[in-house]
Order: structure tokens, then sequence, then C-alpha cells
């Protein structure tokens, strides 16, 4: 009984120590990483929608009924001088190995500007071409009705073109929502 | 053993990757670039010589019967602590050894040092085993990813040095291509050490 007593208190103080230590090195970092993660979300709003300058979140509460849109995340509206331009779609869509972060910028005219894609760990040399040019420039300006016929999967990655390319149709669905919401309560 | 023989012992003679064969999860997995070797390494490293530092520190207050689950505390803390250091203040890093980060945890060879080494040692030595081995794996792991990077992208630290004709393998940034690799090397590495170990013992009938 004692030895169980003794044993048991000496570790209760090592993970005291430790929790206090990890609490300690937590209020350092914690700061850090927040502000990057707001700066990382931020950035890719602003390369999807570069003429605005102010962003909006628009509540989840407006949009979310029923998980309609697929992984949507956040969604802002764009505006330059006051004026709505248009709206940013973050979502989430599963990839090949891990969730495919997916920035939208669609237009009020609903012509899509771009599409970025943040940080992802599909395979090197496959579904990593999703990152790059001849990809995403597909997305550059099409009207949002095109979508699922003009945009090409990547031949081998076609699990992690396809989250792409259902990520941007919910964005746009959701689009079409918001624009008419919008445009009712501007009449 | 001597200071300089315990450092030697984890690059050269127990290397924990080449020679105990220890540690293959993250020496598989995250060799694919030559600056995800050196990060996996030097975090690595890092829990090493910390968890080394505090296992030996304490062995006298740890009673056997409850030493595993106090490593276990002592190994977890300092990798929870890497991981949150890389997440602020090297973001790219952390993104690009995602899960294999917080699996420190359950390296074997932090926790075999741990139970082989710090656990009987004084702390002085145990902080130079935990900086040896780190060191032994770290160059490991710099050799894998270089040779995998180089030739399965053409690319070294991210930086274009294959002539522009060479068509990378990119296999060999696969999982399978990690496997190859590590074969190759683990047996060239063995081929060094016997013929190291015959000139030494050949020497040493010399002397004789």
């Amino acid at each position: 009984m004692r030895d169980i007593l003794n044993a048991g208190v000496r570790l209760l103080l090592i993970t005291l120590v430790a929790a206090i230590a990890l609490a300690a090195v937590n209020i350092i970092t914690r700061g850090p990483i927040e502000s990057r993660r707001l700066a990382e979300s931020e950035s890719s709003r602003s390369k999807v929608m570069p003429d605005a300058d102010e962003f909006e979140l628009i509540d989840s509460s407006v949009w979310a009924n029923g998980g309609a849109y697929g992984d949507m995340a956040e969604v802002y509206r764009a505006t330059s001088g006051g004026e709505t331009i248009g709206y940013t779609f973050l979502l989430n869509p599963q990839g090949y190995k891990a969730e495919i972060p997916v920035t939208i910028g669609i237009l009020t005219d609903g012509s899509i500007v771009c599409a970025a894609i943040g940080d992802i760990q599909e395979t090197s040399g496959l579904g990593m071409k999703i990152k790059d040019e001849p990809f995403l420039s597909q997305f550059v300006m099409l009207p949002s009705a095109r979508v699922s016929q003009d945009v090409n999967t990547i031949s081998g990655a076609t699990i992690s073109s396809r989250a792409v390319k259902t990520a941007v149709s919910d964005a746009i669905l959701l689009f079409e929502q918001l624009n008419a919401i919008g445009e009712a309560a501007t009449e | 053993m001597n200071a300089w023989k315990t450092i030697k012992n984890g690059i050269l003679d127990e290397n924990p990757a080449f020679r105990l064969v220890l540690g293959m999860c993250p020496t598989l997995a995250v060799t694919t670039t030559a600056s995800n070797g050196l990060g996996m390494g030097a975090a690595t490293t890092f829990v090493l010589v910390m968890s080394n530092l505090f296992i030996s520190s304490l062995r006298k207050v740890i009673p056997s019967n409850i030493r595993i689950p106090a490593f276990v505390v002592v190994i977890a803390t300092f990798t929870t602590i890497v991981q949150m250091v890389l997440k602020a203040f090297v973001p790219a890093l952390d993104k690009s050894l995602g899960i294999f980060i917080p699996l420190i945890v359950v390296n074997c060879i932090v926790f075999a040092r741990a139970e082989a080494f710090a656990s009987v040692n004084p702390v002085g030595l145990s902080i130079l085993d935990g900086l040896g081995m780190g060191a032994g794996f770290t160059l490991a792991l710099m050799i894998l990813s270089s040779v995998r990077e180089i030739l399965g992208a053409g690319t070294w630290f991210g930086i274009h040095i294959m002539p522009a004709g060479y068509q990378p393998m990119g296999m060999l940034t696969q999982p399978p291509g990690g496997f190859i690799t590590l074969g190759i090397v683990l047996a060239l590495v063995n081929v060094m050490m016997k013929s190291y170990e015959r000139r030494k013992s050949a020497r040493k009938g010399i002397q004789l």
C-alpha cells in the first residue's frame, strides 16, 4: 500500500511539473500560432480577391442550413470602397491524404476570380500538381456554369483535382444563394 | 566509457538507424527532402538530449515499477514543446513534418536510450549519449533524404542541382522509393563497417 502511494505521488509530481512546463510554453507560442493562422487566411483571401480593400465575415448561421454546401468553412464578403464586389469562400474538402484548404473568390457577376490552395499533403508529383498553374489557371475568370465541363482533372490525381472542383462548385452554389439574399436586401 | 566514445558510439558503432535499425517509421516517412530530414533529425535530437538529461537526473527518485509511465511523461512533454515551438516559429517545417513530430513520443530511439542508457548513467554522459544518438540519427536521415531528393526530384534543400535534362525518378520520393533507398544504403553501410572492423582487427594483430 505504502509503495503504491509512494509511486503514485512521485508520478503525480512529475506530471504536475510537466503540465506547468507545457502551460508556460503554450503561453509563449499561442500568440504567434494564432496570428500566423489569421495572416495565412487573410493573405489567401486577398489573393483570390485582389481588388477588395476589406473583408467582412458572414456568420455561418446565415448560410449553414443542413450542410448543403459541402465542406464550407468560412465565407467573407469582399468590399471595395464600401461596395460589395464579391465573396470569398474557404472550403476544406477531403483530398487523397488530408483535407485540402481551397479559397475561392467569386465576383458579384458570378465569375470566378481565381482559386488558391492552402497547405496540402497530397502525393508529390501527382496530387501536389493541383497547386500549380495549368490546373488552377483553369478557374481564372471562368463563368460559374462551366466548372463541370471546362475544368480538366489532372491524370493520376483524380481524387485531388475532383476535391478542388467539387469545392468550387459548392462555393458557386452558396454564392448564388448569397447573391439572391443580398439583392433582395438591397432592393 | 569516456565522453568521445559515447558520442562516437551513437554516430558509428550503434547508429540508431543504420546499426540498431530503430526509428524506421520517421526514417522512411520524412526523408523525402533534405530539409525534412535535417528538421526531423534536429527535433529528435532535442527530445533525446532533454529527455536523457531529465530521466538521468531523476533516475534515483523514479521507482523502477513506474519508470515507464514516468519516461513517457518526460518524453511527451519535450515532444509537445518541440511541436508548439515549431508551429509558432518554423511553420513551414511543422507543415512538412506533420504527424511525425508528435510521433517522436513513441520513437523507439528516444525510449531505448531512456531505458538502456539514461536511467543507469550519470547526467553528463546521458546528455552526450543523447547528442551522439541524435547526431547519428540526423546523419542517417540526411544521407537517405539527400539521395531521395537529388535523384527523385533533382533538387537538394529545394535548390535545383541536377542538369536541366535530368528526368527525376519520382518513385524515389514515394514510400517504395524509401524502402529501396534504405535497403541499399543499409547494405553499403554494413559493407563499410565490416571492412573497417576487419582493418581494425588486422592492425591489432600486427601490434600483438
